[in-house]
């Protein structure tokens, strides 16, 4: 396990210091930022065009800053999966690369420590993802908007306490699909040749299942890549801008929620074991 | 113990053999140079006897250990291979810091004292990206330095430097073998190489064409002439015929026409062969010492095995 350790505290040390990680963290800040202004935007246009015919507008009431929130950060979530899947996808064939694993290798670590060593910086990095995506949207929400009940005409729809629970839930679940999908961007890093056919393969593979799910009816279900916020969204936080905007009520079924948290993790397990087991027979 | 032990190492990609029964001892505290033209199999071969490509028949231990465990070493053993090491959006300084990070320990030289060793102190701040090729290399050369390596092995180690950086890092390779380190450095610039090296293999068409220590490869201690004479052929004649009686030495090689490489012992001065030649009613045009360097014990190795295959 020392190797693992080892990688894994290089591999932190890079990260916090490299200016792509800090334009990565600009970019998580801003997007959903960026999301929530522009639907401020469009709301108070709305509004201005409403008053200008004399007509009352449709819609929620009050608690109007859950729905851009909850959409700016199901974006930033999209954005960070594809992030986390190219940083997986550079980091092993990027380093045999440029030969640090070949110094790893011969200095300290054991071939499937650099595998390991890597895969533990996942967790950290989904966290730091979903809380920065959630911190930008939820500031900017703040700014412009309201996080009371979802009322319509006079009616309590959802209480904020139902909204933040199911928010959890939510987000309970893209955790760890989330983190399956840099498990993924790691096992195309250990079979490919170098960095950019890599990350160039981990994005195609995801896109295409991305767009092509549908054609698997409820078997898509079973793939971890369904349970992430993405173009052609499935994810519970999907679900959860309906309920934001007071479209519903039901939330994610029970059963695609339990299979959320429990399909995803052990899929990256073996992403993650095959990677490993890759790496035993490559050269570096 | 020795450094590294290579037993009959052979590695085929499908029907093209890249090494071949490969075998060589490198000593402790020994600066071993595998020289060898480009695509001779050196990094092959040192991809292989450090456990980080699987040979398809052989074995090798580094520092007491088997190859596909050399990461048990702990640190003992540093590698740098062509591709400089380095992670081009951190500075230097970072880099090494990453490095130690990867080694573990804090142990060994500072990363002040490595940048300037390989003189790079006042690059330290600098981004990788904006270093040149051989200051990336001597970067990476620093790196290898963190730690307190017993082993250094470095794959082409002055490709990529100027002048300048050559003579840097044959100092430095010379006063880290003073310091008790053993070092093994695969490059084809055997000019530069002779000056260093106390070992050499010399590598050709994935085997080793010839081993030792430096003197024995160079021939030093040997008495080889170069004598131009007017009848090569005659004189050839003349020098075997008297071979054990008055000149205790051997023909090597002859250009058939003027030229003839000979080889005297210790015993029989240079002074006879020129008597007996004269003697004999040659014309000497001249006579004179034969200085070997790995270039040229190389190009007549290269030679040889060429004309050996050709025969074949």
């Amino acid at each position: 396990m020392t190797g693992t350790w080892r990688v894994l505290r290089a591999e932190l040390y890079h990260l916090l210091r490299s200016r792509v990680t800090h334009g990565a963290v600009l970019f998580l800040l801003l997007i959903p930022f960026l999301h929530v202004g522009v639907a401020h935007l469009f709301d108070a246009a709305a509004r201005f065009e409403a008053a200008q015919r004399g007509k009352q507008l449709l819609g929620l009431d009050e608690g109007l800053g859950w729905a851009p929130m909850v959409e700016a950060w199901r974006v930033g979530l999209a954005l960070s999966a594809l992030l986390l899947l190219i940083h997986g996808a550079r980091s092993v064939a990027g380093d045999r690369d440029s030969g640090l694993l070949r110094l790893a290798s011969t200095r300290t670590a054991a071939r499937p420590a650099l595998v390991l060593g890597r895969a533990l910086l996942g967790p950290p990095l989904v966290v730091a993802a979903v809380a920065l995506t959630g911190l930008a949207a939820w500031f900017a929400a703040q700014l412009w908007f309201d996080f009371g009940p979802l009322v319509e005409d006079g009616y309590v729809i959802l209480e904020p306490e139902e909204l933040r629970g199911e928010l959890w839930r939510t987000l309970t679940s893209a955790v760890p699909a989330l983190w399956a999908v840099h498990a993924f961007g790691l096992l195309i890093s250990s079979t490919s040749r170098g960095a950019i056919l890599a990350v160039a393969v981990s994005i195609a593979v995801f896109l295409a299942f991305d767009l092509f799910k549908g054609a698997l009816g409820e078997d898509r279900f079973w793939v971890f890549a369904s349970y992430t916020p993405s173009l052609v969204d499935n994810s519970a936080m999907n679900e959860m801008v309906g309920m934001a905007h007071g479209y519903s009520d039901a939330g994610y079924s029970e059963a695609l929620m339990r299979m959320s948290l429990v399909l995803p993790g052990p899929q990256g397990v073996l992403f993650v074991l095959l990677a490993a087991a890759v790496m035993m027979r490559r050269r570096l | 113990m020795s450094a590294i032990e290579i037993h009959e190492l052979c590695k085929r990609y499908g029907s093209q053999t890249v090494v071949e029964g490969l075998s060589l001892t490198v000593e402790r505290g020994a600066i071993y140079g595998l020289l060898g033209p480009n695509g001779s199999g050196k990094t092959t071969t040192l991809a292989c006897a450090l456990g980080l490509l699987r040979p398809t028949s052989g074995s090798s231990t580094v520092l007491g250990e088997p190859a596909r465990r050399i990461h048990r070493l702990d640190g003992r053993l540093s590698v740098v291979f062509d591709t400089a090491i380095a992670l081009p959006g951190l500075t230097a300084r970072q880099n090494l810091e990453y490095l130690r990070r990867v080694l573990g320990h804090r142990r060994g030289r500072t990363n002040e004292e490595v940048l300037e060793a390989v003189g790079l102190a006042e690059m330290a701040k600098k981004r990788v990206r904006s270093l040149s090729l051989g200051q990336s290399k001597r970067l990476a050369i620093a790196g290898a330095l963190l730690g307190e390596p017993e082993l250094l092995v470095l794959d082409e180690p002055l490709s990529g430097l100027d002048t300048m950086g050559v003579r840097r890092m044959l100092d430095l390779f010379r006063e880290l073998r003073n310091e008790g380190m053993t070092l093994l450095l695969s490059s084809h610039r055997l000019h530069e190489m002779q000056t260093v090296v106390t070992h050499a293999g010399i590598l050709h068409g994935g085997r080793i064409v010839k081993d030792g220590d430096l003197d024995s490869l160079l021939g030093r201690g040997e008495g080889r002439y170069r004598v131009t004479v007017d009848r090569a052929a005659e004189a050839r004649q003349r020098i075997d015929a008297l071979q054990g009686a008055r000149v205790d030495g051997e023909v090597l090689g002859d250009d058939g026409a003027t030229v003839l490489d000979v080889r005297l012992e210790a015993a029989t001065p240079v002074a006879l062969l020129n008597r007996t030649l004269v003697e004999a009613g040659l014309e000497v045009s001249s006579l004179e010492a034969r200085v070997e360097t790995l270039q040229t014990v190389f190009e007549g190795l290269i030679d040889r095995h060429g004309a050996a295959e050709g025969a074949a």
